[in-house]
């Protein structure tokens, strides 16, 4: 059976068992429940339920505007919710001031205080509640080592680079040992490698603190590689939950699977329902997909997302092609990532994404005449946009 | 408007708990412009509705315009009145002109030395306003420098007795006074213009001047408009100037003001002479005002 | 890059330089001397004048009071604008632009105005003119300013450093200790000196707000009424090196704000 997600807003999940320990802890970590936040002139972030499970690594995925940056700063408390509450670990912390919640952000820009140096600034959360030198010390060494910056200590914060002053910032959030980490895009501003190397880092320092991570990115590989559970939010709104792997197998709209790097969408209506697949048409296309567990009927419009990994590519015979599930179009441009090479293929007034692992790959050029086709379960039902 | 700038607009998370801290943050300072600046300005427009008086003579306490009446229709005041406006008017023009390419230099042509350039301005203007005076006096005397200078170049073969103790003398060092004050302005307004627009101007084919001119001087126009305002109101308000230099042609209005309250004891007198010359500044700030609105870039 | 020529502007420039400094240079030349009328040709040198200058103890007596009072002024300035722009720069007040421009207001007229009405109101409050009242008129004078020097400054102060001050467990006290404080602490020491300078310059108001004390700008004054008084040469140059040497101990501190 293919895979249909929801596409309506989230319902209230059942508590997830936590995959660190592997029993079930009955507390959430950070629990949401009618949050919103509305502005003079429109809603940044509409009524939203969220449960996070402890030690777990959600991440809030999303265009810029779509609301997550303000439903992390809810949760830090540096907004004030126009409704709902916020809990975590079982606390209700909505009316409590920033100060005083079992939280810590690192903020997009390392924001480090500019007249203290490394271990300064590492050092002011335990200051703050007084520690003695020797506790301060030990507490700055080891977050140094943590973030393998040891030694830096005694560095000016003008002195360090964007992936030091990020590390020293995780280190300066770490140290006072929150009960929820959030991260609000704490990568978007790095080069490249800088950046794989900090996302390695932090999936290490979570999976050795077992803290829970809750993480604000725009940047979908991001998210899908490091995150135990990704939130696609638009518009203010959840729209989609799941693991990784949940969403990008089984997108439930249009906007998920662009915004995930799926390419291929169509607009489709059914034609005819047979027992175990659905057959309808895009344009001059037809396309057969598995049933879907729903009962539908010809005339229905779905979104349909033709997954590029099971697309396959084959010279072009040159005779006419016809059937389900196969078109003929000509390459338009070839790129390489790596182990992946991903081809833009024009046929049927609209572009494909093809991509071929490496080790299959025959070389198209641009311009030579090639047939697509792929089995059914190559493509994914969504709602209709 | 994008949620980001709706964002922006909106009031710290802790805004609402800030309130009471506000007042106390703002008490000193306003209690302070209160008493000190807005109660005595009230005061004198109190003061300007009574009937004029001297020493020696008891003030009448009840209301009436003949303080102003007669202000306005005294002669002198008049003529002392045109002198100031056209040495203001004139004098910040001047000014505010002969500056703007110092402003021009400093800002687009300078790099390290522009930190050195500033400096040098702010110690200028720091120097000293009366000592300045005093030193043009003596520049602009018969025997002085200027004249010295010009005779032994052979310019001249009799010292010229107009630059002192007349109204070119008084003209010559209020548009001095305010020069430094002048190039702050437009170098601080200059700063937010892109030098790219100048060289795409040139590209366009506008000659040098006319180039840096069209192209700059509505940018810069609110620090243009700053700088003519400022420049007028320091100078119609000079009154010490006029006194050490001015003799008897160069008389501005505020040595009248001055001798109304100190000499003459005419506290009515000088409240209606101040009143009347706030009414001007408000005037000319309208009208800079207009200015500024009709080269608004934005 | 390409070298530019001496043109017409650098000559301008550089005239206008020349002629903004010419009655400073002068001035200060002619203090070293012995003839003391500002003529040329050049008699001779001398530090006479000097040495009479610092003998006299009317002059002494204006340099303190000039001191005093811009002290004073400094401190008081100092401690009552700086909450309002700390309020005013980081808060975001529907009404911040009103307070502003009440802030700015009395620099908007000249100093006659703001001497004339001082003078009216201790007039009618039947106070004595003394150093006291000058430092009156010298506060509200420099409001105006140190309140445009610290907010330049301070705009450009990070909200996010507070968040994460806030977010790290400071309250409003330690935020304030441990975080405002030494940030902003140069920008107003700095604005402060401006105060300094400001004072130590002004005479406008002082002249109707002083009684039979005086300051320095004064006491040149009143020697210049007289035609030539080459004392006054020494007395001017005194004044220039005082502002000297407060502008040059706030440089990084203004300057800093047009780059």
């Amino acid at each position: 059976m293919s895979q249909v997600g929801t596409g309506a807003p989230p319902s209230l999940p059942v508590a997830q068992p936590s995959t660190r320990t592997g029993a079930t802890t009955p507390v959430a970590a950070v629990e949401l429940r009618g949050l919103e936040k509305r502005f003079a002139t429109q809603v940044a972030v509409y009524p939203l339920d969220l449960t996070v499970a402890a030690g777990e690594f959600l991440t809030l995925l999303g265009p810029s505007g779509c609301g997550k940056t303000t439903l992390l700063r809810m949760i830090a408390g540096l907004e004030v919710p126009s409704g709902g509450r916020v809990h975590v670990f079982g606390q209700d912390i909505t009316d409590r001031p920033p100060n005083k919640r079992p939280l810590n952000l690192v903020f997009q820009r390392a924001t480090l205080f500019p007249h203290l140096n490394v271990a300064d600034n590492i050092a002011f959360g335990p200051k703050l509640r007084r520690a003695s030198r020797e506790e301060v010390s030990q507490k700055q060494e080891a977050m140094l080592e943590l973030v393998d910056l040891a030694g830096y200590g005694s560095r000016r914060v003008s002195e360090l680079s964007g992936g030091q002053a990020q590390r020293v910032a995780l280190a300066r959030a770490l140290v006072n040992k929150p009960r929820v980490l959030l991260l609000d895009e704490p990568l978007s501003a790095l080069d490249l490698a800088v950046r794989r190397q900090l996302q390695r880092k932090l999936k290490e320092i979570h999976r050795t603190l077992g803290t829970t991570f809750v993480y604000v990115t725009h940047d979908q590989e991001e998210a899908l590689s490091m995150s135990d559970r990704v939130a696609v939010m638009r518009g203010g709104r959840i729209q989609q939950l799941g693991t990784p792997k949940e969403i990008y197998q089984g997108p439930c709209s249009g906007f998920v699977a662009r915004f995930l790097g799926l390419g291929n969408v169509l607009d489709s209506t059914v034609i005819a329902v047979h027992p175990d697949e659905l057959e309808l048409g895009a344009g001059a296309l037809r396309v057969v997909v598995e049933r879907i567990p729903s009962p539908t009927s010809p005339g229905d419009r779905f979104s349909i997302v033709v997954r590029p990994d099971m697309i396959e590519l084959r010279p072009s015979s040159g005779a006419a092609v016809s059937g389900a599930n196969t078109l003929s179009g000509t390459v338009s441009d070839v790129r390489f990532g790596g182990s992946v090479v991903h081809y833009s293929i024009a046929g049927l007034e609209r572009d494909w994404q093809v991509s071929l692992p490496a080790g299959e790959d025959r070389n198209y050029q641009v311009g030579s005449v090639v047939d697509l086709s792929w089995p059914r379960s190559a493509g994914v039902v969504m709602a209709p946009e | 408007m994008s949620l980001a700038a709706s964002l922006a607009a909106e009031a710290p998370a802790r805004g609402r708990r800030r309130r009471p801290y506000a007042l106390l943050a703002l008490l000193p300072v306003g209690a302070v412009i209160c008493l000190g600046f807005v109660v005595p300005l009230a005061m004198l427009v109190v003061q300007s509705f009574h009937a004029p008086h001297g020493f020696g003579l008891l003030p009448s306490s009840a209301f009436s315009v003949s303080s102003y009446t007669q202000v306005l229709s005294s002669s002198v005041y008049r003529t002392l009145a045109l002198n100031t406006l056209e040495i203001a008017g004139f004098g910040t023009l001047l000014t505010t002109v002969m500056t703007f390419p110092v402003a021009y230099f400093i800002r687009f042509r300078l790099k390290r030395a522009q930190n050195l350039a500033l400096l040098l301005t702010l110690v200028l203007l720091f120097a000293g306003y009366i000592v300045k005076v005093y030193t043009w006096r003596v520049i602009l005397g018969n025997y002085g420098v200027l004249n010295s200078i010009l005779t032994s170049l052979g310019v001249i073969h009799h010292p010229l007795g107009i630059l002192l103790f007349s109204k070119l003398a008084v003209f010559i060092v209020v548009t001095y006074l305010s020069l430094p004050v002048a190039i702050l302005i437009l170098v601080g307004a200059l700063q937010n213009a892109d030098p790219a627009l100048v060289e795409s101007a040139r590209d366009l084919g506008a000659g040098g001047v006319r180039a840096v001119v069209s192209v700059l001087v509505p940018v810069a126009m609110p620090g243009i408009v700053a700088s003519l305002a400022y420049g007028f109101v320091a100078i119609a308000g000079d009154y010490v100037t006029p006194q050490l230099v001015g003799g008897p042609s160069g008389q501005m209005i505020g040595v009248s003001v001055y001798d109304q309250f100190v000499n003459v004891g005419n506290p009515p007198g000088g409240s209606a002479l101040t009143l009347l010359m706030l009414l001007v500044f408000v005037v000319v700030y309208g009208l800079l005002r207009l200015l500024e609105r009709r080269f608004d870039t934005r | 890059m390409r070298r530019r020529r001496i043109g017409a502007l650098e000559l301008y420039v550089g005239a206008m330089f020349i002629v903004m400094f010419f009655p400073l240079v002068v001035l200060v030349l002619f203090s070293f001397v012995k003839s003391g009328d500002m003529r040329f040709p050049i008699t001779g040198f001398t530090l006479s004048w000097y040495r009479e200058v610092f003998s006299d103890s009317s002059v002494l007596d204006g340099i303190l009071n000039s001191l005093e009072v811009g002290i004073f002024a400094g401190l008081i300035v100092t401690c009552i604008v700086t909450p309002a722009v700390l309020l005013l720069s980081r808060g975001r007040l529907r009404w911040a632009g009103g307070v502003a421009a009440v802030l700015i207001a009395p620099a908007a007229l000249p100093g006659i105005v703001i001497g004339v009405s001082l003078l009216n109101l201790f007039g009618d409050l039947r106070m004595t003119l003394s150093l006291v009242t000058v430092t009156v008129g010298h506060v509200i004078y420099c409001i105006p300013f140190f309140y445009l020097i610290l907010n330049a400054r301070l705009k450009n102060f990070d909200r996010h450093l507070e968040e994460a001050a806030m977010d790290l467990g400071a309250g409003p006290w330690q935020r304030f200790r441990r975080l405002v404080l030494p940030l902003t602490a140069p920008a107003i020491l700095g604005a402060t000196m401006v105060v300094l300078a400001l004072s130590w310059d002004e005479f406008q108001i002082t002249f109707f707000t002083i009684g039979d004390r005086s300051t320095l700008p004064l006491v040149i004054w009143s020697r210049a009424r007289r035609v030539i008084d080459p004392s006054v040469n020494a007395i001017g140059t005194l004044m220039i090196a005082g502002s000297l040497l407060i502008v040059l101990l706030t440089r990084r501190l203004i300057v800093e704000s047009y780059s």
